[in-house]
C-alpha cells in the first residue's frame, strides 16, 4: 500500500510540473516610444524571430546596379546557395551603387541609396558584382565566389555563434511605421568590447528592368531584383549596443523606429540586424526578420 | 508557488534515497558473493582527408580527423558501473566540430534488489514508443543525448513497473539547460488480475508524464518554465495478432523549431501486426503535430532532444537507397501510413525454387498536416489549426518497394530489389552537388545482388545499383565487388557514378575500396576513395555527410 501512495504521489508531483501561458506577450514591452498611433489596431503586424545557439548567420553584401549585365548570373547562383545550402547561415543584401546603378535613358529606376553609396565609397567597391561578407574582406568579383563561399564553409566560421539575437518587430501598415526590438544574448566572454547593432531594410522580388548578357535580348523588361538595400534604420555601421568587459550570456537589448516608403511593398520588406565591431566597422553576426506576417 | 512546486519536485528524491536505503544491505551481501566481471569495447573512426575540389569535398586544415569511444562496464553481483571515453581529435567531417576533444562524457553506477534498481550518473531510457522519452546514443548520427541524474526502476510485482527520472542531458561535452523530470507507469492486466491470467489476450497499458525546466530569461515573449507533456499506451497481443499505439499530448512549448509558437503538440502512433510461419503483416501509422521536445527550447539539429518520433519509412540498407534521398521525420508536423508483407513462397516449388523465396512488400506515405493558419502572431501565438488525422494536401515523401531473395543452389545466392519513391524537396530540403532542388524528386531504384560461395571459406558477393531520376542529379549507377575469405580477411571495391547529372562536370565517378581483417572481437579496416555527399539516417533521424576522398581507418574490439 505504502507503494501505491508513493507511486500517486510522485505523478501528482510531475503532474504540478507544468505552466500554460494565455498571454505570450505579457510584460513584454517595446521601449523606442515609435509613434505608433492606432497601436491596438486589428492590422498591427508582429513578426519575431529568436535565432538559435546552433549557426553564425554571415551578412552577405552584393554590390551590383541594373546596368551590370555580368551581375545576373552570378547573383543567381549566390542566392540559391544563400537561401538553401546556407539558409541558416547567411543574410543577403543587395546594394545597388556605383557606374552600374546610375540611371540612364533606359533604366529609370532608381534603387541607389545615401547608405549604399557611402558603403561602396568606404570599402572601396570597383568590381561589379562585388561581394563582401561581415565586411571583413576586399570586394570580390563574381567570378570567385563559388571558391570563396566553399572556403567559409571549410572555415568551420558558421559553427562559431557569438551572440543569440531575439529581434521583435511591430509594424503598423495605415502608418507605414514600425518598432523594432534586438536583443542579443552573447555567448563568449569579451574584455575590451566595443560592440554595435545595426538595422538595415531590404526589399526583395522587385520587379523592374536590368541588363543580362545571358539572356537575349540583354535588356530584360521583368528581371526579378532579390534583396534590394532600402537604407539603413541605424547608421548604416550600426548604433553603441556595449563597451567594456562582457560576460558570457549577457543580455542587450536596443530598440528603433522604422519607417517604410510608400513606394515600397511591405509585403517584401525585411529588416537586416547586424551585430558589429565599432573598432574596425566589422560585422559579427547577423539576422533578419520580415515586417509582416509570412 | 513555485517554491511549493520546487519543493514537491524534491520529494522524489527523497523518496528514492530512503527507498536505497532500505536494500543496501542485502545487496553488499549478495554481491560479495558474486564474481567480478568486465566487459567492454573500443571504436575508432579515423579518415585523411584529400583536397578533392570536383566533388565539392571541404577542406581539412587538420588533414587528419578521428572520433573514438572505448566503454568499460563492470558488474558484481547486482552493482554494475561503467564509463565510455570519447575522443574527437578533430572530430570527423559532417560530426558538429562541438565535439571538441576528449573526456568522460558517460559514467554511471546501478544497483539492482529485490525489484528495486538505481541508477546514479549516466543512463539511457526509453518510455513506450518514445513519443514524449527517448535517451538513446547513436554515434553514427553524432547523437547521444543521455541523462545525467538519478534514475529509479522498481518492479511492484503482479506486474506493475514504475519508473521515474531526474536528470540533465547531455550536450556534447557539457549538460544541456533544462531539467528533465519523468515518471513511467506500466501494468500487465494479465499478471495482476488472476481472472486475466491465462487468457488469449495479452494486455499491457502504461502511462507516462515527462516535464522539463528552463528559465525564461526570453526578452520577447514570456515562456512556459516548466513544460509538460503525457501519454497513455496499450499494448496487446491475441493469437497471431498484435497491436500496439500510444497517444501523447504536449502542452504550450514555444521553441525555436516550431517558430515560438505556443499551441499545444500531440502526437500518435499506431501498429498492428499479424504473423503466422512464412507470413509477416504489419500496418502503421503515425500523426504528428508539433511535437518536437527538447530540454532547451533555443537548440536545433539533434542536440537535447528529450523525445523520438517513430519513423515509419523502410531503413533501407542498399547505397544509393540509403543516402541519396532517405526521409526524415519532421517533427513539427506530419501525417505518415507504412505497410510490410513479409512472405515465404514455399520451397520445392515451380515459384519458389528449391529452397524457397522470400518476398518482402514495402509501402510508406508521409503527409503534412491537414492545418488552417491563424492570424494571431502578434497575440496568443496559436499559430495554426489541425484536423486531427487528416492528411494534408502536400505529400512529403512516397516510398514503394519489394525484395526477392531467393537461394538458386548450394553455391548462388540471388536477392534484388525495386523501388520507386518521391521525396518533396521543399520539405527535405536535401542539397547534392548540384545545389538544391526545389520541387518533388521522383526516382526508380533497382538492385541486383549476388553471392557466390567459390569453395568452403571464399565467398564473393557483387552489387549492381541503379537510380533513374528525371530531377536533381538525374542517373546513378553502382558496381560493388565484395570477396570475403572466411572468417578473417574481406576485400571490396566500389564505383558510384552519376552518369546521368545534367550539369556535365558533374558526372562524376565516386570509387571506393575497403580492405579487412576481423578475429575473434577485433575488427580493422583500412578504405580508399571518394565518398559521394548524403544523408545518414537512422530511424528518421539523420545526419549531413558531406563529400570526401581519402583514407579512411576503422578499428573496433569488443570484450
Amino acid at each position: 500500500m505504502r507503494n501505491y501512495i508513493s507511486i500517486l504521489a510522485l505523478v501528482f508531483i510531475s503532474l504540478v510540473s507544468c505552466d500554460k501561458v494565455d498571454d505570450p506577450f505579457e510584460g513584454i514591452r517595446l521601449s523606442a516610444e515609435c509613434d505608433l498611433e492606432e497601436f491596438s489596431g486589428a492590422d498591427i503586424q508582429t513578426t519575431s524571430n529568436d535565432s538559435t545557439n546552433t549557426f553564425r548567420k554571415l551578412l552577405f553584401e552584393e554590390y551590383t546596379g541594373h546596368t551590370c549585365g555580368n551581375c545576373p548570373k552570378f547573383t543567381k547562383k549566390l542566392v540559391d546557395r544563400a537561401e538553401n545550402e546556407l539558409a541558416e547561415k547567411a543574410v543577403m543584401v543587395s546594394v545597388h551603387a556605383g557606374q552600374f546603378a546610375a540611371l540612364t535613358e533606359k533604366y529609370t529606376r532608381d534603387f541607389t541609396t545615401p547608405d549604399g553609396n557611402e558603403l561602396l565609397n568606404r570599402f572601396k567597391v570597383n568590381s561589379f558584382p562585388g561581394l563582401i561578407v561581415n565586411r571583413a574582406n576586399q570586394p570580390i568579383s563574381g567570378t570567385l565566389w563559388e571558391g570563396f563561399i566553399d572556403s567559409l564553409n571549410g572555415s568551420g566560421i558558421y559553427n562559431d555563434p557569438v551572440v543569440r539575437f531575439a529581434i521583435t518587430s511591430v509594424y503598423n501598415p495605415n502608418l507605414r511605421k514600425g518598432e523594432i526590438k534586438v536583443s542579443t544574448k552573447f555567448l563568449k566572454e569579451f574584455a575590451d568590447a566595443n560592440f554595435v547593432v545595426g538595422v538595415m531594410v531590404t526589399e526583395d522580388k522587385i520587379v523592374s528592368k536590368q541588363t543580362d548578357y545571358t539572356q537575349e535580348p540583354e535588356d530584360v523588361d521583368d528581371y526579378q531584383h532579390r534583396h534590394v538595400f532600402r537604407g539603413a534604420v541605424t547608421s548604416v555601421y550600426g548604433a553603441s549596443l556595449a563597451t567594456g568587459s562582457i560576460s558570457n550570456n549577457a543580455n542587450y537589448t536596443k530598440s528603433f523606429c522604422y519607417d517604410i516608403n510608400e513606394n515600397w511593398a511591405a509585403d517584401n520588406c525585411h529588416l537586416v540586424v547586424f551585430l558589429g565591431d565599432a573598432n574596425n566597422n566589422q560585422i559579427i553576426q547577423a539576422d533578419e526578420i520580415s515586417i509582416v506576417e509570412k | 508557488m513555485r517554491m511549493f512546486k520546487n519543493l514537491l519536485l524534491f520529494l522524489p528524491i527523497t523518496f528514492l534515497f530512503f527507498s536505497i536505503n532500505t536494500f543496501a544491505q542485502s545487496v553488499f551481501e549478495k554481491a560479495a558473493k558474486d564474481p567480478l566481471e568486465v566487459h567492454g569495447n573500443f571504436n575508432l573512426n579515423s579518415q585523411y582527408y584529400l583536397t578533392d575540389s570536383a566533388i565539392q569535398a571541404p577542406t581539412v586544415p587538420e588533414q587528419f580527423l578521428m572520433n573514438g569511444y572505448a566503454n568499460v562496464i563492470a558488474t558484481k553481483g547486482a552493482f554494475s558501473a561503467g564509463a565510455r571515453y570519447e575522443s574527437y581529435e578533430n572530430a570527423l567531417l559532417g560530426f558538429d566540430p562541438r565535439f571538441q576533444g576528449s573526456g568522460f562524457p558517460y559514467r554511471y553506477f546501478s544497483f539492482d534488489n529485490k525489484g528495486l534498481n538505481v541508477t546514479v550518473g549516466n543512463f539511457y531510457e526509453q518510455f513506450g514508443t518514445g513519443l514524449l522519452l527517448r535517451s538513446y546514443e547513436e554515434r553514427d548520427l553524432g547523437l547521444d543525448n543521455a541523462m545525467d541524474g538519478i534514475r529509479v526502476k522498481y518492479d511492484l510485482g503482479n506486474g506493475i513497473r514504475v519508473k521515474g527520472l531526474v536528470g540533465r542531458q547531455r550536450f556534447y561535452f557539457a549538460k544541456g539547460d533544462g531539467i528533465v523530470r519523468a515518471i513511467d507507469g506500466e501494468v500487465n492486466l494479465n499478471e495482476k488480475f488472476e481472472s486475466l491470467k491465462d487468457k488469449k489476450l495479452k494486455l499491457t497499458v502504461g502511462g507516462n508524464f515527462v516535464s522539463k525546466y528552463q528559465e525564461d530569461n526570453d526578452p520577447n515573449f514570456k515562456l512556459p518554465e516548466n513544460v509538460g507533456a503525457y501519454s497513455g499506451r496499450l499494448s496487446s497481443r491475441y493469437g497471431n495478432f498484435s497491436f500496439t499505439g500510444e497517444y501523447a499530448y504536449k502542452e504550450n512549448d514555444p521553441s525555436a523549431d516550431n517558430g515560438y509558437l505556443y499551441n499545444p503538440g500531440q502526437g500518435l502512433f499506431l501498429s498492428a501486426s499479424y504473423s503466422q510461419k512464412g507470413l509477416g503483416i504489419n500496418l502503421s501509422a503515425k500523426h504528428i503535430d508539433n511535437m518536437s521536445f527538447r530540454s532547451d527550447r533555443t537548440e536545433g539539429l539533434n542536440n537535447l532532444t528529450i523525445n523520438y518520433l517513430p519513423a515509419l519509412t523502410k531503413q533501407h540498407t542498399y547505397n544509393l537507397a540509403a543516402t541519396l534521398y532517405p526521409y526524415a521525420t519532421q517533427p513539427t508536423g506530419e501525417i505518415a501510413y507504412q505497410g510490410d508483407v513479409v512472405f515465404k513462397l514455399k520451397k520445392k516449388t515451380w515459384y519458389g525454387g528449391k529452397y524457397g523465396t522470400r518476398v518482402m512488400l514495402n509501402g510508406s506515405l508521409a503527409y503534412g498536416l491537414d492545418s488552417t493558419r491563424l492570424n494571431d502572431l502578434g497575440g496568443k501565438r496559436k499559430g495554426y489549426t489541425t484536423k486531427f488525422l487528416s492528411p494534408g494536401q502536400q505529400e512529403y515523401f512516397q516510398d514503394i518497394n519489394v525484395t526477392v531473395e531467393r537461394k538458386l543452389n548450394k553455391k548462388f545466392k540471388l536477392k534484388t530489389m525495386y523501388m520507386n519513391m518521391m521525396v518533396n524537396n521543399l520539405i527535405t530540403r536535401y542539397s547534392g552537388l548540384n545545389g538544391s532542388f526545389k520541387g518533388k524528386i521522383y526516382a526508380d531504384i533497382a538492385v541486383l545482388d549476388v553471392m557466390y560461395k567459390i569453395k568452403p571459406k571464399h565467398a564473393v558477393r557483387a552489387e549492381l545499383q541503379g537510380l533513374w531520376s528525371d530531377q536533381d542529379m538525374g542517373d546513378w549507377g553502382t558496381l560493388l565487388i565484395e570477396y570475403t575469405y572466411s572468417p578473417h580477411w574481406f576485400v571490396a571495391v566500389m564505383d558510384q557514378y552519376n552518369y546521368g547529372n545534367p550539369i556535365k562536370d558533374n558526372q562524376i565517378h565516386y570509387p571506393y575500396a575497403t580492405f579487412g581483417y576481423i578475429n575473434g572481437g577485433n575488427r580493422v579496416a583500412i578504405g580508399a576513395g571518394r565518398q559521394k555527399a548524403g544523408l545518414f539516417c537512422v530511424g528518421g533521424v539523420c545526419r549531413v555527410v558531406p563529400a570526401s576522398n581519402g583514407v579512411t581507418i576503422t578499428v573496433t574490439s569488443s570484450f
